[in-house]
């Protein structure tokens, strides 16, 4: 049942250049479907192992740049050695994005075995502002503010017509659902198995957790690269869409443009940080032209502060809810309906 | 020597600031367990107070910290009273993130209002450096300081001495012993919410004419206030002077011998070395975690 | 009297399943454990009680590794686990329950036995992301080995309830569950039928004798002096973080110093 509107989704969703093959939209939708990509990532710390990251965009950023660097080539001095890097092929230089990004996110799994809580998150915001100013100063590597462009375009191979680059709106499109359908299915299988079973645990009582003999910092860590490497694929896939990026990619508010997808949608969901990122995502166009952009992120912030106080639990839980309630609604009229007689004898 | 005096100079000027912003934070945080991401927009609040009163309506930068700081007392009360008190700040990272959504609107509504465009506020002092033994020191600069120093003294009073710091002594050591004793916890959080939002005020009205005045400036307030008050553990009101005095040192330091382009990482740099080694602070006494 | 001067009341063959011994543990100065030794012997029902305050909790902390005692040494089947953290003490078979209800509340009980058959699981991380057959084999199994832990601790019914529903005595019945699947030789229940009615706790008692003819050692901490009596083949009495008396529960319940301890703290059930 599942798998079928599973398939059945995905499908629509594939169809949708051929339906409505509007080059702005299928850019707006695409846009959207990279920062679902990083939402997804996001709930897998957030959601899942319960941990808060609020330096989600570093490895958004450290994703988009190792990958945008390496596909471009580069030549810096260290320590009075000059490195020359030549121009690796796109998708080697993509995947070691995702590498790098995991990398750094072993590091922050292993920090966050030492601090936990608020100590946790100012540690990760910390994170993401040191790797913006890196890429901000290290002008030699990352050009600065002058940013880096020309990125090139991932690359496929069909059988027939070689190679093609992967550039136009609808190929975009595809690109960026396959990566979303792909992490979408990692994450779910992750979940369901011994280790998002032992994630859940921690989140749900840690002491309980490794009274079972579960080693709850091995799993954070593991959680954490995952999370790290799947953010790290979304910035990859930012840089070779969008094709140029600077240092705003690691600012604070795309971290919160992340979390508000996930905590809106429902945090430990599958289906939350995508359905919450479809609106969060497609609201900055729909208000575009109607409000003043900083009206639209005071409305995002106020937005942000309602769901907390009136649906903490997100749109999800909170909509599963109401089916369960009306189901249970349901049977109870049905059989209330039909064995009126037995009830009478009962009584 | 004297470069490295200069050094010290600015560091103690700076880290006066700092320790106003951070004390703040760290009373807000040690009460009511509250990470405030919007404690930078109330200095940014306190700011912009001083930039309309002065620039605007030509009122005396004096009278403009006054009615900055009054004025963030009411905001931060304000706050906690239609915010804070609506939900029961069980839940740590919900209240952090209700926080961040009130950030995110306090930033964009002074976007809205002010324009992107950094404003200055002219000061009140003469330009001129003084010299001392070849150390240069602004007189506005001169002012911040003993301006800042009174405030920390009033405010260690202001715990220490009277019944109100008392009650939020009680309050900070165990919320539901004071609360048998008589102490009226939730008038505590509003006049503790209230008192450091109205530091933070104050801390910006201050430095307005001392920096420029812009919207941004909240976000990296607010991040530098965590920053002197993770050096100091968090809930640590000593700590959190300590530890303003510490990031300006940093800062200063590090911008003058290692890299200016840098000196706002190297703040960032420090917690993260911080919590490596020393989880609960530098200056921290029991270990506290959030 | 110091505990240390003290012979073991019945020195019994064979090698202890767990021992203590001059187990000393200060928490900020005051000492909470001192000089404690004692044995616990395969296949026995062995109860640690004491009134408020003896150092029982404490001693289940110790042994299950979530204190590190100042000194002295806890080993378990023969090695040294002194400071192991609790996850590997659960690993070698000695796994304890929590005094306070403790379960993965937002989970349904069925799926909380099954994270607790974390152990029994070996399918590494490409295996499950992959779906390879050995993962659904293993997954296969460990759903069937949790729906006969289900049966065991009788909540079967309740498999799709989230464990924070239940009731009090169901949630401490799952609590059972999720440490039994663990796989312990020695389980540690801290107060278990603390808060429950008469009803539940006879039910719950019935339990711990099912447990134990399992095979599975018990380490019982308990305040019920009617349970402990009826179900311990052997009694160990804490007072004041020293050890005052062992013995059968005859012996236990009409020793002076015991009398005396309870006497002095108060408490009325000491010879229920």
């Amino acid at each position: 049942m599942n798998k079928i509107v599973f398939f059945v989704v995905v499908a629509l969703l594939a169809l949708l250049p051929v339906l409505w093959p509007d080059p702005y939209m299928l850019s707006v939708v695409s846009a959207a479907g990279i920062m679902i990509v990083a939402a997804i990532s996001l709930n897998v710390l957030l959601g899942f192992t319960g941990q808060l990251s609020l330096g989600h965009a570093a490895f958004f950023g450290i994703g988009a740049y190792t990958s945008a660097l390496l596909s471009l080539g580069f030549d810096v001095s260290l320590f009075g050695y000059l490195l020359v890097v030549d121009p690796k092929p796109v998708w080697v230089a993509f995947v070691s994005g995702i590498l790098v990004a995991a990398a750094f996110g072993w590091l922050i799994g292993k920090l966050a075995f030492r601090v936990r809580g608020a100590y946790f998150v100012i540690v990760t915001i910390c994170f993401a502002q040191v790797m913006r100013m890196v890429a901000l100063n290290w002008v030699d590597l990352t050009e600065g503010p002058m940013a880096l462009v020309s990125i090139p375009a991932l690359t496929l191979w069909i059988p027939g017509e070689g190679v093609i680059k992967l550039v136009s709106k609808s190929a975009t499109y595809w690109l960026v659902l396959a990566a979303n359908v792909l992490a979408y299915l990692i994450v779910a299988r992750l979940v369901l198995s011994r280790f998002g079973r032992a994630a859940i645990a921690l989140r749900e009582n840690e002491t309980l957790a490794k009274s079972i003999g579960i080693p709850v910092t091995r799993y954070l860590i593991v959680f954490s690269v995952i999370s790290a490497g799947i953010a790290g694929a979304a910035g990859g896939l930012y840089a070779h869409t969008v094709r140029i990026i600077d240092p705003e990619v690691f600012m604070f508010i795309y971290t919160i443009t992340m979390v508000i997808m996930v905590i809106a949608g429902g945090k430990g969901t599958l289906a939350g940080p995508v359905i919450g990122g479809i609106i969060f995502g497609l609201l900055p166009e729909l208000l575009r032209g109607v409000v003043a952009p900083e009206v639209q992120w005071m409305l995002y912030g106020a937005l942000m502060v309602l769901l907390l106080l009136f649906m903490p639990k997100g749109i999800v839980p909170t909509f599963n809810g109401l089916v369960r309630r009306l189901r249970a609604r349901l049977a109870r009229e049905k059989t209330a309906a039909a064995p009126a007689k037995a009830r009478g004898a009962n009584a | 020597m004297d470069q490295f005096l200069q050094h010290i100079v600015n560091a103690l000027v700076l880290g006066s600031t700092y320790a106003l912003l951070g004390i703040g934070l760290t009373l807000i945080f040690g009460i009511m367990r509250v990470v405030n991401f919007a404690h930078g927009e109330l200095y940014a609040f306190g700011a912009y107070v001083s930039y309309a009163l002065v620039s605007l309506l030509g009122l005396n930068y004096f009278g403009s910290v006054l009615l900055a700081g009054m004025l963030g007392l009411l905001l931060g009360a304000a706050i906690e009273f239609l915010l804070l008190r609506r939900c029961k700040l069980e839940n740590i990272d919900e209240v952090m993130l209700i926080m961040i959504g009130l950030m995110i609107i306090m930033q964009n509504a002074e976007l809205l209002l002010w324009g992107g465009v950094a404003k200055v506020v002219p000061t009140p002092f003469a330009q001129e450096s003084i010299t001392i033994g070849g150390i240069y020191l602004s007189p506005t600069r001169l002012f911040v300081f003993c301006a800042a120093v009174v405030l920390l003294i009033a405010f260690y009073l202001i715990i220490e001495r009277s019944r109100l710091g008392l009650a939020m002594r009680a309050t900070f050591q165990d919320r539901d012993a004071a609360k048998i004793v008589g102490v009226n916890v939730g008038s505590i959080y509003t006049l503790t919410f209230a008192l450091g939002s109205c530091m933070a005020a104050v801390t910006g009205a201050l430095l307005a004419p001392v920096f420029v005045v812009a919207p941004t400036m909240g976000d990296l307030a607010s991040l530098k206030a965590f920053a002197i008050v993770i050096l100091g553990g968090l809930g640590n009101i000593p700590g959190a002077a300590l530890g303003g005095f510490a990031l300006a040192a940093i800062e200063e330091f590090g911008s003058g011998y290692i890299s200016t382009a840098y000196r706002d990482a190297l703040g960032f740099l420090a917690i993260l070395i911080v919590m490596v080694i020393r989880p609960q602070g530098l200056f921290a006494i029991k270990e506290r975690v959030g | 009297m110091s505990a240390q001067l003290q012979p073991m009341a019945q020195p019994r063959p064979g090698a202890p399943l767990l021992a203590l011994s001059g187990v000393t543990m200060k928490i900020s100065g005051l000492v909470a454990l001192s000089e404690v030794s004692l044995e616990v012997h395969p296949g026995q029902i062995v109860s640690l009680i004491g009134p408020n305050g003896a150092g029982k909790t404490t001693a289940f902390n110790v042994i299950s590794g979530y204190m590190r005692p100042t000194s002295g040494t806890v080993s378990f089947q023969g090695e040294d686990i002194t400071g192991l953290p609790p996850e590997q003490i659960a690993a070698r078979g000695l796994v304890r329950s929590f005094q306070r209800t403790s379960v993965f509340g937002n989970c349904t009980v069925f799926e909380n036995i099954q994270t607790a058959f974390h152990m029994q699981g070996s399918a590494s991380l490409a295996a499950s992301i992959l779906r390879l057959p050995s993962f659904r084999r293993e997954e296969a199994a460990l759903r069937e080995r949790t729906r006969e832990m289900l049966e065991f601790v009788g909540l079967t019914r309740r498999a799709d309830d989230l464990a924070a529903n239940l009731s009090y005595g169901d949630q401490r019945l799952l609590g059972v569950g999720i440490a039994l699947a663990a796989q312990p030789r020695l389980l540690l229940l801290d107060e278990p039928a603390a808060g429950l009615n008469p009803s539940e706790t006879d039910e719950f008692k019935d339990m711990i004798r099912k447990v134990a003819d399992t095979g599975v050692t018990i380490l019982l901490v308990e305040h019920d002096m009617q349970m402990v009596m009826s179900i311990s083949d052997y009694i160990v009495v804490l007072n004041q973080g020293h050890r005052i008396a062992d013995g059968g529960p005859q012996a236990i319940q009409n020793n002076p110093d015991v009398i005396r301890a309870y006497l002095g703290s108060g408490l009325k059930s000491a010879k229920a």
